[in-house]
């Protein structure tokens, strides 16, 4: 089965987006109720700092691909007899 | 950060904070683990399959390498988010003794939280609980907090410094009915009457 790399860009951004929205909505319930202590404005901070290091490093290491490629899955054929 | 600073919402005007304690650290810690393990994991497999299967390789811009990397990507993001959830659930769990209450202030996943009032005059007795081998190491354990009348007792679950908050709380529990503590602000102006002043209008 033939695959095109778009589509796992596609897949990437998708669930990438959801997860940083997700991550955006506690950051916001942590400045909230976090009381603004030094120790949640820290972690505020780095929770921000490590999702953008990833989603970063991710596009460093894939920005000059061709996305037309295909990953080619090859699934196991149940109709094959097995000696 | 000093007590005088701390605020919480729904805190009334004079009200001060005696006391401002969060759960144990050592909870964090499990949860710290299973973020080193997770993360370590992956690439564990990956290098035993680089190691022992001469089929596999990864090369720079080859489609199983892209898509090993977009993948891990999201499997770290996630994790990621996943340490954040625990840690807001476990920062904004919060225990608070002021000089009217007892504020219990419980953070349920990201997005419910609840927050319980005991006025000090309704306390009958506190009880300070310690058990296993791991709380008496780390000094830790459970405060129940009897009521007066059908109202629930409060429970603080694995909370440190236990005996000094018993201490504190009997101590200012028996103070409050000589005090003379008034009712919240926040009650009074729900119903919109203030009953510290008298009502005015015409006759």
């Amino acid at each position: 089965m033939d695959i095109p790399l778009s589509a796992f860009l596609i897949g990437y951004v998708a669930v990438t987006a959801m997860i940083i929205i997700f991550g955006l909505l506690s950051l916001s319930q942590a400045l909230r109720f976090g009381m603004r202590t030094a120790v949640s404005q820290t972690m505020n901070v780095l929770f921000v700092i490590v999702t953008l290091i990833i989603v970063v490093a991710t596009w460093f290491a894939v920005w000059n691909v061709d996305w037309g490629t295909t990953f080619t899955i090859s699934l196991p054929s149940f109709s094959e007899k097995v000696p | 950060m000093k007590l005088h600073q701390a605020s919480f919402p729904g805190m009334h005007q004079g009200e001060v904070i005696i006391i401002l304690q969060r759960r144990h650290w050592v909870l964090m810690v499990s949860k710290v683990l299973r973020l080193v393990v997770l993360t370590v994991v992956p690439a564990i497999v990956v290098f035993f399959f680089y190691t022992y299967n001469a089929n596999f390789t990864l090369e720079v811009g080859a489609p199983l390498t892209v898509a090993l990397t977009l993948g891990g990507s999201a499997y770290f993001l996630f994790l990621w988010l996943l340490f954040f959830q625990d840690w807001i659930d476990f920062y904004l769990d919060a225990f608070l003794l002021t000089n009217e209450r007892i504020v219990r202030i419980e953070q349920q996943g990201t997005f419910n939280r609840v927050v319980s009032h005991l006025p000090l005059d309704r306390i009958q007795d506190v009880t300070v609980e310690t058990r296993g081998i791991i709380s008496t190491l780390f000094g830790y354990g459970t405060i129940t907090v009897e009521t007066a009348g059908e109202q629930e007792n409060f429970v603080f679950r694995n909370f440190p410094n236990v005996n000094a908050i018993q201490a504190q709380i009997l101590m200012y529990a028996k103070q409050a009915p000589r005090m003379g503590i008034e009712k919240p602000a926040a009650e009074t102006s729900r119903t919109g009457v203030n009953p510290s002043k008298p009502p005015t209008g015409t006759a």
